[in-house]
């Protein structure tokens, strides 16, 4: 009888992990396609307006400028570019994203004249006193999570595949980021941020998609919320471009002296 | 009015405007000496204005940046300056850069000794971000993937001083400098800089031919302060090696001054520890060993430890604390300064200096009534 239940247990252990590394390799599919779609994009340059909404309803609102440039063997090259508020007007700050380890960051100071190199191991931290973190608005690599995939599920009338995004880093500020996907162009319409005590933290919803040189999608506006302070930041993007011959030179050290 | 402004302003009328963009500051400062000595002031206010931009000229870039200065008691402060005034061209690969420009070298916070471009402002405050432009031809361009500099200063401008009895003043007037170099004031600096990145660190090295930045103080028998300048030579190193939460510094400088060797260095760590408490607070801990066996330089060996905070808030609030103590422990300094944004556009700044000295033979020890408590409010458009 004991032999029976040894039998019984390995045949339930095996289909359990059997279907384990079937939701792994249908997750990390599906994320692969997201890449693959987005994959080919050349540079992109957009016009950004960041409001920051407290517990009370009251906004303070800034202005950035984005530019990107797609990496080829390493992680994307991103540039930012702080037009308001007025005292930090042409602040810049500039990242190379890595496939695994910390990003390379550099920081422009305008006042002083000065490059700074930062240590960027503070991927969990705000991103200029708003709702996303630094890892949020980074360049988001495959290799930087584990996935699994869930289920399928209906999200604003479309069809959806629902994927856990577990962080490698264990500098990351979350546990797990249950990421909604539709099935038919691979775009991301909410991702719920769970902190490292597995709280829900944040949701993330993405609004307003259109698509650019017949391939690549880019939403309007991403709305966070914080769910454990109440707070909120919304993103509009403006005036995306793709394409617009931006090279390595226009994201170095020298550059970031020269951004206008 | 010198020939490089006649220069550019004849440019100027010649071009065609295409592009333009400018922007403002204004920034009231209130200060406090609370030991202040009798003969001197205990409280003044200074203005500071600015304006700034860039135009986009038929076949230049013109960029400037303008500093208008006013205080209440002490005339050494004010000013009307440009930081930036320059044109510039990309010839193929090779940017050129022609006017008053101002730069920034080095990698470390306490006391930057590689950067030998501007001249330094220091009736603005003995913080070495208030800088002179200078006035010079520059070129800048990639060799590989680094950046490589080459400057010609055929001007030297002097460093600004306070009044005799203002906050920090020689209780005599300064007068005239005088150079070693037969030349003066006209003597050309020439320096060239390149600096790069592999992985985790960035490094610079560069070479300075020209009329050191920091004079000797001599009394004069017939009363007064003389300022005297070296001819200087030397080389620098900027090394920064970026951890994950910290960060290692050096920055060294040797070479000749009047046929004199010299060398002088900084080097330190800073080590940030992220939301501390459990907050949004990151806290940042520094420490640096200043080394200079220059003539002009007030102490030979500095210890600096200091504490950074920042809320990462959207008022961008920040804290810093800086105590710089000799090796013997015998003077200090503690520094104070807190900022945070009152609205868009708006922010207030509180600065502290402490000056400490237990030998009245020491350079701190005429600087205790310089110790001051001060308030900056600033509006930016």
């Amino acid at each position: 009888m004991k032999f029976v239940q040894i039998i019984f247990i390995a045949l339930i252990s095996c289909l359990f992990a059997a279907n384990v590394y079937a939701s792994d390799r249908r997750g990390l599919e599906i994320a692969t396609e997201v890449d693959v779609r987005d994959n080919g994009f050349g540079d992109t340059t957009s016009t950004m307006t960041m409001t920051l909404f407290d517990q009370y309803g009251n906004s303070t609102s800034r202005k950035i400028r984005n530019r990107t440039l797609e990496g080829t063997d390493e992680g994307d090259l991103s540039l930012v570019i702080f037009d308001t508020p007025a005292d930090v007007k042409g602040t810049a700050f500039l990242s190379h994203t890595k496939k695994s380890g910390s990003d390379d960051q550099w920081l422009y100071l305008p006042a002083l004249k000065r490059v700074k190199r930062i240590a960027s191991s503070n991927q969990a931290g705000p991103f200029m006193g708003s709702e996303f973190a630094y890892e949020d608005i980074s360049s988001q690599e495959l290799e930087k999570y584990t996935y699994k995939y869930l289920r399928n599920e209906a999200y604003n009338g479309l069809d959806c595949f629902v994927v856990e995004y577990d962080p490698v880093d264990r500098k990351s500020g979350y546990s797990k980021q249950i990421v909604w996907i539709d099935t038919k162009e691979y775009r991301s319409h909410k991702i719920e941020f769970y902190d490292r005590k597995e709280s829900l933290l944040k949701t993330l919803e993405y609004k307003g998609y259109s698509q650019y040189n017949d391939k690549f999608w880019r939403a309007d506006v991403f709305e966070m919320e914080n769910h454990q302070t109440g707070k909120r930041t919304v993103l509009e993007f403006d005036d995306w471009k793709f394409q617009t011959g931006l090279t390595a030179k226009d994201f170095n050290k020298k550059s970031l002296k020269k951004v206008r | 009015m010198s020939s490089l402004t006649k220069t550019l302003c004849l440019w100027l009328l010649l071009a065609i405007q295409v592009n333009a963009e400018t922007n403002g500051s204004l920034e009231i400062t209130g200060s406090y000496y609370p030991k202040s000595l009798d003969e001197s002031f205990d409280t003044n206010i200074t203005a500071e204005a600015k304006v700034m931009g860039y135009e986009e000229l038929s076949h230049f870039q013109l960029v400037y940046e303008f500093i208008f200065r006013k205080s209440l008691n002490d005339s050494g402060v004010d000013i009307v300056e440009p930081r930036q005034f320059f044109l510039s061209k990309t010839f193929g690969e090779i940017d050129a850069y022609l006017g008053y420009r101002h730069t920034f070298w080095g990698v470390v916070e306490s006391r930057n000794l590689v950067d030998l471009i501007n001249q330094h402002d220091m009736a603005a405050g003995i913080s070495s971000d208030n800088r002179l432009g200078a006035p010079s031809i520059s070129f800048e361009t990639y060799l590989g993937s680094g950046d490589f500099q080459y400057w010609y200063i055929p001007r030297f401008r002097e460093r600004t001083f306070n009044e005799k009895n203002a906050h920090p003043g020689f209780g005599l007037p300064v007068l005239p400098a005088q150079f070693a170099h037969t030349k003066g004031s006209k003597a050309p600096d020439h320096a060239i800089r390149y600096g790069n990145s592999v992985g985790d660190i960035d490094y610079a090295l560069s070479v300075f031919d020209g009329t050191a930045r920091e004079p000797l103080i001599r009394v004069e028998e017939m009363g007064g302060i003389l300022p005297y300048y070296e001819r200087m030579r030397s080389i620098g190193l900027e090394l920064q090696y970026t951890g994950d939460s910290i960060l290692y510094k050096f920055e060294g400088l040797t070479g000749t001054q009047s046929e004199e060797d010299f060398d002088a260095a900084v080097m330190g760590a800073e080590k940030t520890v992220y939301s501390i408490f459990e907050t949004q607070w990151d806290m940042g801990l520094i420490i640096e060993y200043q080394y200079d066996d220059r003539v002009q330089a007030l102490i030979d060996r500095t210890l600096v430890s200091g504490l950074r905070l920042t809320a990462n808030d959207e008022f961008d609030t920040s804290l810093l604390v800086l105590y710089t103590v000799d090796d013997e422990f015998s003077q200090s300094l503690f520094g104070l300064e807190a900022s945070r944004r009152l609205r868009n556009g708006m922010t207030l700044d509180l600065n502290y200096l402490l000056y400490k000295s237990d030998k009245q033979n020491l350079p701190f020890y005429s600087l205790i009534d310089d110790s001051k408590l001060s308030l900056t409010l600033g509006y930016y458009f």
